[in-house]
Protein backbone atom coordinates (compact mmCIF):
# COMPACT_ATOMS: atom_id res chain seq x y z
CA UNK A 1 0.00 0.00 0.00
CA UNK A 2 2.71 2.56 0.15
CA UNK A 3 6.73 2.95 0.77
CA UNK A 4 7.62 2.13 4.11
CA UNK A 5 10.41 3.59 5.76
CA UNK A 6 12.45 1.84 8.74
CA UNK A 7 12.64 3.32 12.06
CA UNK A 8 9.51 5.74 11.42
CA UNK A 9 6.66 5.40 12.87
CA UNK A 10 3.86 3.14 10.80
CA UNK A 11 0.89 5.20 9.68
CA UNK A 12 -2.18 5.06 11.56
CA UNK A 13 -4.90 3.27 9.92
CA UNK A 14 -8.17 5.03 10.62
CA UNK A 15 -11.16 3.29 9.39
CA UNK A 16 -14.43 5.54 9.45
CA UNK A 17 -16.93 3.22 9.17
CA UNK A 18 -21.08 3.69 9.49
CA UNK A 19 -21.24 1.52 12.81
CA UNK A 20 -18.06 2.94 14.18
CA UNK A 21 -14.64 4.32 13.99
CA UNK A 22 -10.93 2.34 14.29
CA UNK A 23 -7.57 3.52 14.56
CA UNK A 24 -4.86 0.68 14.39
CA UNK A 25 -1.19 1.42 14.30
CA UNK A 26 1.48 -1.18 14.82
CA UNK A 27 0.36 -2.82 18.28
CA UNK A 28 -1.97 0.20 19.01
CA UNK A 29 -5.90 -0.48 18.29
CA UNK A 30 -8.87 1.82 19.38
CA UNK A 31 -12.15 1.41 18.18
CA UNK A 32 -16.06 3.13 18.69
CA UNK A 33 -19.01 2.12 17.99
CA UNK A 34 -21.78 4.58 16.76
CA UNK A 35 -25.38 4.77 17.11
CA UNK A 36 -27.81 3.04 14.78
CA UNK A 37 -30.21 5.97 14.54
CA UNK A 38 -30.18 8.10 11.60
CA UNK A 39 -28.61 11.71 12.63
CA UNK A 40 -31.63 14.41 13.33
CA UNK A 41 -32.84 17.09 11.36
CA UNK A 42 -30.55 17.91 8.11
CA UNK A 43 -26.83 16.97 9.48
CA UNK A 44 -24.81 14.97 7.52
CA UNK A 45 -24.63 11.34 7.65
CA UNK A 46 -21.02 11.34 8.71
CA UNK A 47 -21.32 13.61 11.42
CA UNK A 48 -21.71 11.53 14.38
CA UNK A 49 -18.56 9.00 12.80
CA UNK A 50 -16.73 12.79 12.74
CA UNK A 51 -17.46 13.17 16.24
CA UNK A 52 -16.14 9.61 17.29
CA UNK A 53 -12.99 10.45 14.94
CA UNK A 54 -12.18 13.66 16.92
CA UNK A 55 -12.62 12.01 20.26
CA UNK A 56 -10.49 8.72 19.43
CA UNK A 57 -8.16 10.64 18.19
CA UNK A 58 -7.91 13.08 21.30
CA UNK A 59 -7.65 9.58 23.54
CA UNK A 60 -4.21 9.14 21.80
CA UNK A 61 -3.00 7.98 17.70
CA UNK A 62 -0.77 5.28 19.12
CA UNK A 63 2.69 7.95 18.51
CA UNK A 64 1.88 8.00 14.83
CA UNK A 65 2.31 10.93 12.76
CA UNK A 66 0.59 10.16 9.27
CA UNK A 67 -2.65 9.27 8.70
CA UNK A 68 -4.36 6.62 6.08
CA UNK A 69 -8.04 7.14 5.79
CA UNK A 70 -10.48 4.69 4.96
CA UNK A 71 -14.02 6.20 4.31
CA UNK A 72 -17.06 4.02 4.25
CA UNK A 73 -18.60 3.29 1.01
CA UNK A 74 -22.00 4.85 2.95
CA UNK A 75 -20.12 8.31 3.01
CA UNK A 76 -19.04 8.13 -0.89
CA UNK A 77 -21.12 8.14 -4.25
CA UNK A 78 -19.81 5.85 -7.38
CA UNK A 79 -20.31 6.39 -10.69
CA UNK A 80 -19.23 4.46 -13.66
CA UNK A 81 -18.15 6.09 -16.91
CA UNK A 82 -18.86 3.72 -19.68
CA UNK A 83 -15.84 3.67 -22.35
CA UNK A 84 -19.32 4.81 -24.97
CA UNK A 85 -19.51 8.53 -23.13
CA UNK A 86 -16.44 9.53 -25.11
CA UNK A 87 -14.74 10.90 -22.17
CA UNK A 88 -11.26 11.67 -22.45
CA UNK A 89 -10.42 14.45 -20.00
CA UNK A 90 -10.72 14.25 -15.88
CA UNK A 91 -12.75 17.24 -15.85
CA UNK A 92 -15.05 15.82 -18.09
CA UNK A 93 -15.63 13.02 -16.07
CA UNK A 94 -16.05 14.82 -13.13
CA UNK A 95 -19.04 17.02 -14.62
CA UNK A 96 -20.11 13.48 -15.75
CA UNK A 97 -20.57 12.21 -12.29
CA UNK A 98 -21.79 15.34 -10.93
CA UNK A 99 -24.98 14.93 -13.67
CA UNK A 100 -25.27 11.77 -12.54
CA UNK A 101 -26.02 12.53 -9.14
CA UNK A 102 -27.37 15.95 -9.53
CA UNK A 103 -31.41 14.93 -10.15
CA UNK A 104 -31.04 13.25 -6.53
CA UNK A 105 -28.81 15.28 -4.60
CA UNK A 106 -29.56 18.83 -6.28
CA UNK A 107 -27.24 22.01 -6.66
CA UNK A 108 -24.90 20.20 -3.75
CA UNK A 109 -23.06 18.17 -6.06
CA UNK A 110 -21.42 21.29 -7.19
CA UNK A 111 -19.15 21.20 -3.97
CA UNK A 112 -18.52 17.50 -4.10
CA UNK A 113 -15.22 16.45 -4.43
CA UNK A 114 -14.30 14.48 -7.17
CA UNK A 115 -11.80 11.62 -8.06
CA UNK A 116 -11.54 9.64 -11.38
CA UNK A 117 -9.91 6.09 -11.96
CA UNK A 118 -9.82 5.46 -15.72
CA UNK A 119 -8.11 2.34 -17.77
CA UNK A 120 -7.11 1.79 -21.05
CA UNK A 121 -10.29 0.80 -22.40
CA UNK A 122 -11.60 4.60 -21.21
CA UNK A 123 -13.91 3.25 -18.83
CA UNK A 124 -13.54 5.33 -15.57
CA UNK A 125 -14.74 5.14 -12.38
CA UNK A 126 -15.63 8.12 -10.45
CA UNK A 127 -15.97 8.51 -6.32
CA UNK A 128 -17.45 11.59 -4.91
CA UNK A 129 -17.95 12.54 -1.58
CA UNK A 130 -19.17 15.88 0.17
CA UNK A 131 -16.52 18.79 0.35
CA UNK A 132 -17.04 19.49 3.75
CA UNK A 133 -16.47 15.72 4.82
CA UNK A 134 -12.93 15.88 3.35
CA UNK A 135 -12.17 19.00 5.44
CA UNK A 136 -13.56 17.70 8.25
CA UNK A 137 -11.54 14.76 8.48
CA UNK A 138 -8.14 16.77 7.31
CA UNK A 139 -9.17 18.98 10.38
CA UNK A 140 -9.37 16.31 12.78
CA UNK A 141 -6.38 14.45 11.80
CA UNK A 142 -4.30 17.91 12.37
CA UNK A 143 -5.29 19.21 15.10
CA UNK A 144 -4.33 15.18 16.61
CA UNK A 145 -1.02 16.40 14.57
CA UNK A 146 -1.05 13.95 12.24
CA UNK A 147 -0.55 14.44 8.21
CA UNK A 148 -3.22 12.63 6.21
CA UNK A 149 -1.49 10.59 3.45
CA UNK A 150 -4.88 9.33 1.88
CA UNK A 151 -8.31 9.21 2.08
CA UNK A 152 -9.51 6.63 0.24
CA UNK A 153 -13.05 4.73 -0.18
CA UNK A 154 -13.49 1.52 1.35
CA UNK A 155 -14.15 -0.36 -2.14
CA UNK A 156 -11.44 1.45 -3.41
CA UNK A 157 -9.08 0.47 -0.72
CA UNK A 158 -9.77 -2.78 -0.54
CA UNK A 159 -9.43 -3.81 -4.33
CA UNK A 160 -6.24 -1.80 -4.78
CA UNK A 161 -4.76 -3.73 -1.63
CA UNK A 162 -6.00 -7.06 -3.10
CA UNK A 163 -5.44 -6.40 -6.55
CA UNK A 164 -2.15 -8.21 -7.03
CA UNK A 165 -3.81 -11.29 -5.58
CA UNK A 166 -6.73 -11.54 -7.03
CA UNK A 167 -6.71 -14.85 -9.16
CA UNK A 168 -7.17 -14.03 -13.02
CA UNK A 169 -10.47 -14.14 -14.91
CA UNK A 170 -13.70 -12.60 -15.24
CA UNK A 171 -15.40 -11.99 -11.32
CA UNK A 172 -17.41 -9.61 -9.35
CA UNK A 173 -15.73 -7.77 -6.66
CA UNK A 174 -17.83 -7.47 -3.68
CA UNK A 175 -17.16 -5.50 0.01
CA UNK A 176 -19.50 -5.77 2.71
CA UNK A 177 -19.40 -3.88 5.73
CA UNK A 178 -22.28 -3.49 8.03
CA UNK A 179 -25.46 -1.89 6.48
CA UNK A 180 -23.99 -1.54 3.05
CA UNK A 181 -22.55 -3.89 -0.26
CA UNK A 182 -20.54 -2.21 -2.99
CA UNK A 183 -19.79 -4.56 -5.70
CA UNK A 184 -18.38 -4.49 -9.41
CA UNK A 185 -18.29 -6.98 -12.26
CA UNK A 186 -14.48 -6.67 -13.74
CA UNK A 187 -14.87 -8.62 -17.34
CA UNK A 188 -12.72 -8.59 -20.32
CA UNK A 189 -9.84 -6.38 -18.11
CA UNK A 190 -12.21 -3.31 -17.31
CA UNK A 191 -15.25 -2.25 -15.02
CA UNK A 192 -18.59 -3.20 -16.56
CA UNK A 193 -21.48 -2.89 -13.53
CA UNK A 194 -21.76 -1.62 -10.51
CA UNK A 195 -23.93 -2.08 -7.61
CA UNK A 196 -23.96 0.06 -4.37
CA UNK A 197 -27.15 -1.53 -1.74
CA UNK A 198 -27.42 0.22 1.57
CA UNK A 199 -28.34 -2.88 3.99
CA UNK A 200 -30.01 -3.10 6.96
CA UNK A 201 -27.19 -2.47 9.42
CA UNK A 202 -27.74 -5.74 11.89
CA UNK A 203 -28.12 -8.42 8.98
CA UNK A 204 -25.80 -10.88 7.77
CA UNK A 205 -24.95 -11.00 4.24
CA UNK A 206 -28.26 -13.44 2.41
CA UNK A 207 -26.54 -15.63 -0.50
CA UNK A 208 -29.34 -15.80 -2.31
CA UNK A 209 -30.55 -12.49 -2.01
CA UNK A 210 -26.78 -11.24 -2.91
CA UNK A 211 -26.77 -13.41 -5.84
CA UNK A 212 -30.22 -12.05 -7.18
CA UNK A 213 -29.01 -8.24 -6.65
CA UNK A 214 -25.61 -8.99 -8.63
CA UNK A 215 -27.63 -10.51 -11.20
CA UNK A 216 -30.15 -7.92 -11.45
CA UNK A 217 -27.27 -5.61 -12.80
CA UNK A 218 -26.59 -7.61 -15.67
CA UNK A 219 -30.11 -8.24 -17.17
CA UNK A 220 -30.04 -8.63 -20.92
CA UNK A 221 -26.57 -8.85 -20.83
CA UNK A 222 -25.79 -13.14 -21.44
CA UNK A 223 -21.96 -12.77 -21.09
CA UNK A 224 -22.19 -10.90 -18.31
CA UNK A 225 -24.51 -13.00 -16.27
CA UNK A 226 -22.12 -15.80 -17.01
CA UNK A 227 -19.89 -14.74 -15.18
CA UNK A 228 -20.69 -16.70 -11.89
CA UNK A 229 -16.91 -16.05 -9.76
CA UNK A 230 -17.14 -13.10 -6.82
CA UNK A 231 -14.78 -12.52 -4.70
CA UNK A 232 -15.93 -10.80 -1.56
CA UNK A 233 -13.87 -9.34 1.08
CA UNK A 234 -15.89 -8.70 4.67
CA UNK A 235 -15.96 -9.52 7.81
CA UNK A 236 -15.57 -13.39 9.25
CA UNK A 237 -18.28 -13.01 11.26
CA UNK A 238 -21.28 -11.18 8.82
CA UNK A 239 -20.05 -13.90 6.04
CA UNK A 240 -19.27 -17.22 8.07
CA UNK A 241 -22.62 -18.87 6.92
CA UNK A 242 -22.87 -17.21 3.65
CA UNK A 243 -23.32 -20.15 1.34
CA UNK A 244 -24.08 -19.00 -2.78
CA UNK A 245 -26.72 -20.56 -5.10
CA UNK A 246 -25.26 -23.96 -6.96
CA UNK A 247 -22.92 -22.73 -10.18
CA UNK A 248 -21.50 -20.06 -8.10
CA UNK A 249 -17.80 -19.95 -6.72
CA UNK A 250 -16.73 -17.70 -4.32
CA UNK A 251 -13.51 -16.67 -2.74
CA UNK A 252 -13.34 -14.81 1.00
CA UNK A 253 -10.50 -12.20 1.56
CA UNK A 254 -10.11 -10.59 4.97
CA UNK A 255 -10.95 -6.70 4.86
CA UNK A 256 -7.28 -5.20 4.89
CA UNK A 257 -8.99 -1.71 6.00
CA UNK A 258 -10.70 -2.73 8.84
CA UNK A 259 -7.81 -3.60 11.17
CA UNK A 260 -9.59 -3.00 14.43
CA UNK A 261 -13.01 -3.95 13.56
CA UNK B 1 -6.74 -6.71 -12.26
CA UNK B 2 -5.33 -3.30 -11.98
CA UNK B 3 -5.23 -1.66 -8.76
CA UNK B 4 -7.19 1.28 -8.35
CA UNK B 5 -6.27 4.81 -7.40
CA UNK B 6 -9.00 6.39 -5.85
CA UNK B 7 -7.92 8.76 -3.49
CA UNK B 8 -8.96 12.50 -2.38
CA UNK B 9 -5.16 12.93 -0.86
CA UNK B 10 -3.10 11.24 -3.55
CA UNK B 11 -4.62 13.19 -6.61
CA UNK B 12 -2.77 16.54 -6.46
CA UNK B 13 -2.56 19.41 -9.54
CA UNK B 14 -0.16 19.42 -11.80
CA UNK B 15 2.73 21.93 -11.38
CA UNK B 16 2.70 25.05 -13.22
CA UNK B 17 4.46 25.85 -15.91
CA UNK B 18 5.85 29.17 -13.87
CA UNK B 19 6.85 26.23 -11.41
CA UNK B 20 8.78 23.65 -14.12
CA UNK B 21 10.40 26.59 -14.83
CA UNK B 22 11.38 28.01 -12.03
CA UNK B 23 12.37 24.61 -10.67
CA UNK B 24 14.34 23.90 -14.27
CA UNK B 25 16.07 27.21 -13.48
CA UNK B 26 17.20 26.19 -9.77
CA UNK B 27 17.95 22.81 -11.24
CA UNK B 28 20.46 24.53 -13.42
CA UNK B 29 21.83 26.76 -11.19
CA UNK B 30 22.61 24.60 -9.30
CA UNK B 31 24.36 21.95 -11.52
CA UNK B 32 26.40 25.62 -12.74
CA UNK B 33 27.72 26.18 -9.07
CA UNK B 34 28.05 22.45 -8.40
CA UNK B 35 30.51 22.28 -11.20
CA UNK B 36 32.35 25.53 -10.40
CA UNK B 37 32.98 24.22 -7.19
CA UNK B 38 34.61 21.20 -8.64
CA UNK B 39 36.87 23.09 -10.54
CA UNK B 40 37.55 25.21 -7.28
CA UNK B 41 38.16 22.61 -5.70
CA UNK B 42 40.60 20.78 -7.93
CA UNK B 43 42.40 24.09 -8.39
CA UNK B 44 42.71 24.14 -4.86
CA UNK B 45 44.50 20.98 -4.69
CA UNK B 46 46.93 21.70 -7.17
CA UNK B 47 47.86 24.71 -5.72
CA UNK B 48 48.14 23.28 -2.27
CA UNK B 49 50.53 20.59 -4.14
CA UNK B 50 52.47 22.92 -5.74
CA UNK B 51 53.07 24.47 -1.84
CA UNK B 52 53.86 21.56 -0.72
CA UNK B 53 56.64 20.64 -3.31
CA UNK B 54 57.87 23.74 -3.18
CA UNK B 55 57.80 23.37 1.03
CA UNK B 56 59.89 20.47 0.38
CA UNK B 57 62.39 21.83 -1.87
CA UNK B 58 63.26 24.83 -0.05
CA UNK B 59 64.01 22.51 3.06
CA UNK B 60 65.99 20.75 1.51
CA UNK B 61 68.22 23.15 -0.18
CA UNK B 62 68.61 24.73 3.53
CA UNK B 63 68.99 21.34 5.13
CA UNK B 64 72.22 21.12 1.88
CA UNK B 65 73.74 24.67 2.51
CA UNK B 66 73.62 25.28 6.69
CA UNK B 67 76.38 23.37 9.06
CA UNK B 68 74.96 20.39 10.14
CA UNK B 69 74.17 20.98 13.80
CA UNK B 70 75.61 19.31 16.78
CA UNK B 71 74.54 16.64 18.53
CA UNK B 72 75.11 18.24 21.83
CA UNK B 73 76.85 21.28 23.23
CA UNK B 74 80.13 19.48 24.43
CA UNK B 75 80.15 18.05 20.56
CA UNK B 76 79.71 21.61 19.36
CA UNK B 77 82.48 23.80 21.28
CA UNK B 78 84.89 20.67 20.13
CA UNK B 79 83.78 21.75 16.96
CA UNK B 80 84.45 24.95 17.26
CA UNK B 81 88.29 24.43 18.73
CA UNK B 82 88.84 22.58 15.87
CA UNK B 83 88.19 24.50 13.22
CA UNK B 84 89.94 27.66 14.90
CA UNK B 85 92.96 24.60 14.72
CA UNK B 86 92.38 24.19 11.32
CA UNK B 87 92.55 27.91 10.21
CA UNK B 88 95.39 28.46 12.44
CA UNK B 89 96.89 25.70 10.47
CA UNK B 90 95.74 27.55 7.53
CA UNK B 91 97.65 30.78 8.65
CA UNK B 92 100.83 30.76 6.26
CA UNK B 93 103.43 31.06 9.26
CA UNK B 94 106.49 30.49 7.53
CA UNK B 95 106.17 33.79 5.36
CA UNK B 96 104.53 35.41 8.07
CA UNK B 97 107.70 34.82 10.31
CA UNK B 98 109.90 35.45 7.66
CA UNK B 99 108.35 39.09 6.50
CA UNK B 100 108.32 40.08 10.44
CA UNK B 101 111.82 39.20 11.36
CA UNK B 102 113.51 40.34 8.00
CA UNK B 103 111.55 43.54 8.64
CA UNK B 104 112.28 43.27 12.76
CA UNK B 105 116.62 43.28 12.07
CA UNK B 106 118.59 43.55 14.74
CA UNK B 107 116.99 46.61 16.56
CA UNK B 108 113.78 45.06 17.35
CA UNK B 109 112.65 41.97 19.63
CA UNK B 110 109.71 40.80 18.66
CA UNK B 111 107.73 39.45 21.70
CA UNK B 112 105.09 38.29 20.08
CA UNK B 113 102.75 37.52 17.09
CA UNK B 114 99.03 36.69 16.90
CA UNK B 115 97.52 35.89 13.34
CA UNK B 116 93.98 36.65 13.06
CA UNK B 117 93.03 34.27 9.94
CA UNK B 118 89.25 35.69 9.88
CA UNK B 119 90.51 39.18 9.63
CA UNK B 120 93.50 37.98 7.95
CA UNK B 121 95.38 40.49 10.13
CA UNK B 122 98.74 40.24 12.44
CA UNK B 123 99.23 41.75 15.97
CA UNK B 124 102.75 42.13 16.36
CA UNK B 125 103.98 43.05 19.90
CA UNK B 126 107.84 43.92 20.41
CA UNK B 127 110.19 45.97 22.62
CA UNK B 128 112.66 48.48 21.28
CA UNK B 129 115.18 51.56 22.68
CA UNK B 130 113.22 54.15 20.91
CA UNK B 131 110.48 55.34 19.24
CA UNK B 132 112.82 55.95 15.89
CA UNK B 133 113.42 52.15 16.22
CA UNK B 134 109.45 51.31 15.93
CA UNK B 135 108.80 53.29 13.14
CA UNK B 136 111.20 52.33 11.31
CA UNK B 137 110.05 48.47 11.95
CA UNK B 138 106.91 49.78 10.98
CA UNK B 139 108.40 51.44 7.54
CA UNK B 140 109.93 48.32 6.66
CA UNK B 141 107.03 45.86 7.58
CA UNK B 142 104.91 48.42 4.69
CA UNK B 143 107.73 47.89 2.65
CA UNK B 144 107.36 43.87 2.66
CA UNK B 145 105.35 42.65 -0.26
CA UNK B 146 103.07 40.51 1.61
CA UNK B 147 101.67 43.36 4.24
CA UNK B 148 99.40 45.84 3.74
CA UNK B 149 97.97 48.58 6.30
CA UNK B 150 100.49 48.56 8.64
CA UNK B 151 100.24 50.65 11.83
CA UNK B 152 101.31 51.50 14.88
CA UNK B 153 98.31 49.94 17.20
CA UNK B 154 100.32 51.21 20.36
CA UNK B 155 103.50 51.79 22.13
CA UNK B 156 105.01 52.27 25.89
CA UNK B 157 107.90 54.16 26.45
CA UNK B 158 109.57 53.09 30.32
CA UNK B 159 112.94 51.96 31.57
CA UNK B 160 114.74 48.97 32.33
CA UNK B 161 116.21 47.87 35.68
CA UNK B 162 119.69 49.83 34.77
CA UNK B 163 117.69 53.14 33.25
CA UNK B 164 117.85 53.25 29.62
CA UNK B 165 114.66 53.70 27.50
CA UNK B 166 112.85 50.60 27.04
CA UNK B 167 109.66 50.72 24.22
CA UNK B 168 107.26 48.48 24.08
CA UNK B 169 104.69 48.34 21.13
CA UNK B 170 102.06 46.55 19.36
CA UNK B 171 102.17 46.79 15.55
CA UNK B 172 98.61 45.69 13.41
CA UNK B 173 99.16 44.19 9.67
CA UNK B 174 96.84 42.72 7.31
CA UNK B 175 99.23 39.90 4.65
CA UNK B 176 98.22 39.71 1.59
CA UNK B 177 95.91 36.78 0.25
CA UNK B 178 98.27 35.44 -2.37
CA UNK B 179 100.80 35.72 0.61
Amino acid sequence: MGLRIPFLPPPLLVSCMADGVALAAGSFTARRALPTAAPAGAAPAWQAMLLALRELLDAGCGGARRARIVLSDRFVHYCLIPAAAGIARADEAAAYARHAFRGEYGAAVESWRVCVDSDAAGTGIAVLIEGGLRDALTAACGQAGLRVDSIAPHFAAAQAALASRMPPGDAWFAVHEPGHLCAALHAGGTWQHWLSARLAPASALDGAALVAALEAQSIGMPAARAVRALNLVAAPQSAAALQLPAGWRMQRWVDPCVAAA
Amino acid sequence: MRALRLDFVGARRPASLLGLALFAAGTLTCAVLFNEALDAQENLEQLSAQQAQADRRVRAQRAASAPAAPANPQEGRALREANLIIARLNTPWPRLLGDTAAAAGSEVSLTGLNPDTQSRSVRISGVTADLAAVYAFVQRLQARPGFEQVHLAQHEVARDASGAPRVGFVVVAQWKEAL
